[in-house]
């Protein structure tokens, strides 16, 4: 990356993407977990196989094959022409998808009088991540598009590497405003012909929608070998039910209207939540998809740099 | 002003002003009300299960600490405000501005003398009596009504004058009587349904025997009155009391055995000994001791022989116990020189041969009256009357005309007194005469045979003889070794038909016809001979056998028990006397020597005395110049001398009036006011208060954790 790009990337994002962030996430790698499909030559496994350091397999030859692939020892010791194969190294295609629904818009500046000026929202922390991992992907070279969604694509960005895309998408990160319905499922199926390569999906929601639907939809990629992370973002007031005398809880969405108070219904809020949690964690589990619960009470760089630490000791890749 | 809410009033009105209390647990809860906030919150769907696992008590946990918060300042309010329990909603309320009428019936009986050291059960009503007037005012319409043989009424109407009341109260005085309670009762609610309209009570205040309110009427006391017993007797009295007295026989004949009876009761749990003495006038006192078992009655007799002819005026006694006046039993007896016959025949003067004149010397065999065994007075029967018939211990018709109807009613209730007649029939008249008794008499007379025609057997010379005797019978008895009745000859009788059950038949001719029958007629007793015995109807005057005969049906006749006279406290009471002729000067004296009201009648064969009012146990006497000349025994009813009362369950069992207008309170001053004033039970809310306080205490350890 040049520096021209770099500054011009701060620029961009004075708000998501500052230079403490950048220099933080400077030492940080996010590797694909599956082979992805890449027109350039990478660090990534690809499944297409080519000239790469890495040998993966023999094979008889064929004409029409290049001869340069023969392997000559084998065929001094066998006197048969074979095809030695090995793996090609390809970039990372990265989609990144943020919901922007109303249930995102809970804390920071929509909840100020109840949390203070210091709480961020659950979107500004999903974007916060979102432009941190835009740029981790543009700066290990790989390609990172970014769509926004409530019950509907709002926005969608093909995948680009280059610093410019990085400039557009944050920027776009930026002037986005949160829609009001939900529908993550929807925005899946809409966005599945949308990606037309292999590569890494990462989802940042609250997945306040029906977990079956979610995970039905996700399972489309599944079997075309996306490789899912689920960024499972909550408020930390969502975790531990705001800490208020009593509350007329209006939903965020519906409008419906419940008055009660916090601390009446806590253990049985949190036995209800966390019973919600472990179902999408197992259920993501079970279909191999890299699942991470948030909480905005976490610093996103903290969280990012745990996540993709607790990845590579899990994968064995960094 | 004080404030009814139910059974409970609540008479301390000046701490009314704390009710503002009740306002700081709502204003607490008011003030502490957290008011919710909008908040717009994405994960409303677990707040909703939440919620819904929130059982309702939880969800309103801040409503029911108000509640109980509330309850608990109420209740520590209540608890000042002196609240009283009223038995009867509105009862004791002197602010009544419609007043109220009351009847206050004072138990004043004989048994109301009872008494454990020096407190008799009068005194406790007098206490019970003052306590209810203390609980009315001049708005008030009271009477007093004293229970006695007669109920005594303080105003003749209802009064709200209550010093006069009181003061009868004070000074109401024990009597001897058996009190009518009926008829008090009768009489305050005839009051009380004359008087204003409203809340109208009458309260009885009273021992409760058994033996006397077990049979009270409570009928006649309208829906619309209430009826508030107050016990005042004793809880567990021992008496022991003296119940009857018996002479045997009733009137005696100078030196035949007498035997005096008497009966003690023992109304205690344990056996007991006392001696019982007799002392006659003279002085001379019999005694011998008497076991009693527990609650059972026992039998003493004396047994004596009297010399002299007269009235004797006896006087059984025992030690003094808890009711003094059944302790001592009066009685008074004639001693005659012979059995009185009244031989009542319309016969012609001199006439010889007469049924009554072989009667008369079969009665009195002996020439000289001193050596008789019986004497006879012969009257014809237009001269019949109570006054002749009073002394008499057997009358004997023979040989009389058609009876006028008084006559016969004299009979009739001689009868029924009592007494015995032999009724011999000689003539068409005596058809009649049967007829006219069981006239009479309205249904107590009914002859045990029904004569259907004369039979004359002389003109054949012919005769019957006896047939059938009921030797079994205590006339016969003695004639059925010799069987000398079989010899007799009879010559003119009726022919008669039987009725039957009715009566005992003694005799019987050898057509069958029935020669002798015997009837009772009340207490006492006819004795029906269908024959007469006079030459011309029977030989039986000149048979041995005649004397001897006469003489069983005497003996068999004559009253064998009774205490002649002996009347009850409060009852009018009569005698007869002899000594006593027109002109003479009398005098009427109480058993106190006081001199009493009283009227006498005399006639031609002695005088009826008639003592209008009797409230004393002992004698009453007739005096003429300065000796008395007649006396009557007045004793205790004996039912007064059984303690046993009835308990308040049982007493609203008997009233059988609805609940609403029963009540009942302790005869103690304690016992009114709890009843009239109400039962303080301040003491109850601050115990309710201070549960409050530990179930607050509780739910908020709960609802905290």
């Amino acid at each position: 990356m040049s520096l021209q790009g770099r500054r011009q990337a701060d620029g961009a994002g004075q708000k998501y993407l500052n230079a403490d962030c950048l220099r933080y996430l400077e030492s940080l790698c996010l590797s694909a977990r599956v082979m992805v499909e890449g027109a350039y030559t990478g660090r990534h496994r690809s499944p297409f196989k080519g000239h790469s350091q890495e040998f993966t397999d023999y094979r008889e030859y064929y004409p029409g094959d290049s001869i340069r692939t023969i392997d000559w020892k084998v065929y001094a010791r066998t006197d048969r022409y074979v095809i030695k194969l090995s793996e090609k190294e390809t970039v990372m295609t990265c989609y990144l998808m943020v919901d922007s629904s109303a249930s995102m818009a809970f804390g920071g500046r929509w909840h100020e009088q109840f949390f203070g000026k210091d709480d961020v929202s659950k979107f500004d922390y999903a974007c916060y991540l979102a432009a941190a991992l835009c740029y981790l992907t543009i700066k290990q070279g790989d390609k990172v598009g970014l769509t926004l969604f409530d019950s509907k694509i709002k926005y969608h960005s093909p995948a680009g590497g280059t610093y410019s895309h990085l400039y557009k998408m944050v920027s776009r990160l930026e002037a986005n405003k949160v829609g009001r319905g939900t529908s993550v499922s929807r925005a899946l199926r809409e966005t599945f012909p949308l990606f037309k390569r292999k590569g890494v999906i990462i989802l940042i929601s609250d997945l306040l929608d029906d977990p079956e639907e979610i995970f039905g939809s996700l399972d489309m990629y599944r079997h075309r070998n996306f490789e899912i992370i689920l960024f499972h973002l909550l408020h930390k007031h969502e975790l531990e039910l705001p800490s208020v005398p009593s509350a007329n809880f209006i939903d965020s969405e519906s409008g419906e209207r419940l008055t009660s108070i916090p601390a009446d219904i806590r253990d049985s809020y949190h036995m209800h939540l966390n019973e919600y949690i472990d179902t999408v964690a197992s259920t993501a589990q079970a279909r191999k998809i890299d699942y991470q619960l948030l909480s905005t009470e976490t610093p996103y760089q903290m969280a990012l740099r745990d996540y993709i630490a607790r990845r590579g000791r899990r994968w064995n890749c960094y | 002003m004080e404030l009814l809410l139910g059974a409970i009033l609540f008479s301390n009105p000046a701490l009314w002003i704390g009710s503002a209390a009740l306002a700081v647990p709502v204003l607490i809860h008011l003030l502490t009300r957290r008011t919710p906030r909008d908040m717009v919150f994405p994960t409303l769907q677990f707040i909703r299960s939440a919620k819904a696992n929130q059982s309702s008590v939880h969800r309103l946990r801040h409503i029911l600490l108000l509640l109980v918060r509330t309850a608990l300042v109420l209740f520590i309010l209540f608890a000042f405000l002196k609240p009283m329990l009223m038995r009867g909603a509105g009862f004791g309320s002197k602010d009544s501005k419609a007043g109220k009428s009351t009847v206050i019936l004072m138990d004043a009986s004989a048994s109301m003398g009872y008494s454990t050291g020096a407190v008799t059960s009068l005194s406790k009503a007098k206490v019970a009596a003052l306590g209810i007037l203390e609980h009315h005012n001049a708005s008030d319409h009271v009477n007093l009504i004293l229970m006695g043989a007669v109920p005594q009424s303080s105003f003749d109407s209802l009064s709200g004058n209550l010093f006069p009341l009181r003061k009868d109260v004070r000074d109401a005085r024990l009597t001897a009587e058996h009190a009518d309670i009926n008829a008090a009762l009768a009489e305050a609610t005839r009051q009380l349904e004359s008087g204003p309209a409203g809340r109208k009570e009458i309260y009885l205040v009273s021992d409760f025997q058994r033996s006397n309110w077990s049979s009270v009427n409570f009928g006649v006391v309208s829906q619309n009155i209430k009826l508030i017993f107050i016990p005042v007797g004793p809880d567990k009295a021992e008496n022991i009391s003296i119940t009857s007295v018996a002479v045997l026989p009733a009137s005696p004949t100078v030196a035949e055995p007498v035997e005096i009876v008497c009966k003690i009761s023992n109304y205690s749990d344990r056996s007991r000994e006392v001696p019982l003495e007799l002392m006659f006038e003279d002085g001379e006192v019999l005694s011998q001791q008497v076991l009693l078992a527990p609650r059972m009655t026992a039998a003493a007799s004396f047994r004596l022989r009297v010399n002299k002819s007269g009235r004797y005026e006896g006087r059984l006694s025992i030690p003094d116990d808890g009711l003094v006046v059944d302790n001592r039993r009066f009685f008074t007896f004639d001693v005659t020189r012979a059995i009185n016959i009244l031989l009542v025949s319309d016969d012609a003067a001199g006439k010889a041969k007469s049924g009554s004149l072989f009667l008369n010397r079969a009665i009195n065999p002996f020439w000289k009256a001193q050596d008789a065994t019986a004497v006879a007075s012969v009257i014809r029967s237009d001269e019949l009357s109570t006054l002749n018939v009073t002394g008499a211990q057997v009358v004997m018709l023979s040989g009389i005309n058609e009876l006028p109807r008084a006559s016969a009613e004299v009979l009739v209730n001689y009868l029924r007194d009592g007494g015995s007649v032999v009724y011999f029939h000689v003539g068409g008249a005596d058809t009649h005469n049967l007829k006219l008794l069981a006239a009479v008499s309205e249904g107590d007379f009914v002859a045990p045979y029904t004569m259907t025609g004369q039979v004359d057997l002389s003109l054949k010379g012919n005769y019957t003889t006896l047939a059938e005797a009921n030797f079994d019978h205590r006339l016969l008895g003695k004639f059925k070794e010799a069987g000398e009745l079989s010899n007799l000859k009879f010559y003119g009788y009726f022919s008669t038909e039987r009725v039957k059950e009715k009566g005992r038949i003694l005799l019987r001719y050898e057509d069958r016809n029935i020669a002798m029958a015997e009837k009772t007629v009340g207490s006492g007793t006819i004795l029906l001979c269908n024959f007469g015995c006079s030459l011309e109807h029977s030989d039986i005057a000149r048979n041995t056998l005649f004397v001897p005969l006469v003489h069983e049906i005497i003996k068999s006749l004559r009253p064998s028990a009774g205490a002649r006279n002996s009347f009850e406290v409060g009852d009018q009471c009569s005698m007869t006397t002899s000594a006593v002729a027109k002109g003479d000067d009398v005098e009427f004296r109480s058993p106190a020597d006081e001199v009493v009201d009283g009227n006498i009648e005399v006639g031609m064969s002695g005088a009826a005395v008639f003592f209008p009012q009797t409230k004393l146990c002992g004698f009453y006497r007739i005096y003429t110049d300065g000796e008395s000349v007649g006396s009557v025994a007045v004793n205790v009813n004996p039912l007064e001398g059984n303690l046993e009362t009835l308990v308040v369950p049982q007493l609203r069992e008997l009233a059988q009036i609805p609940g609403s207008n029963f009540h009942a309170a302790a005869g103690g001053q304690a016992g009114i006011d709890a009843l009239l004033s109400g039962r303080p039970i301040w003491h109850y809310f601050l115990l309710i208060a201070i549960g409050l306080l530990a179930l607050e205490q509780v739910l908020v350890s709960i609802w905290k954790r």
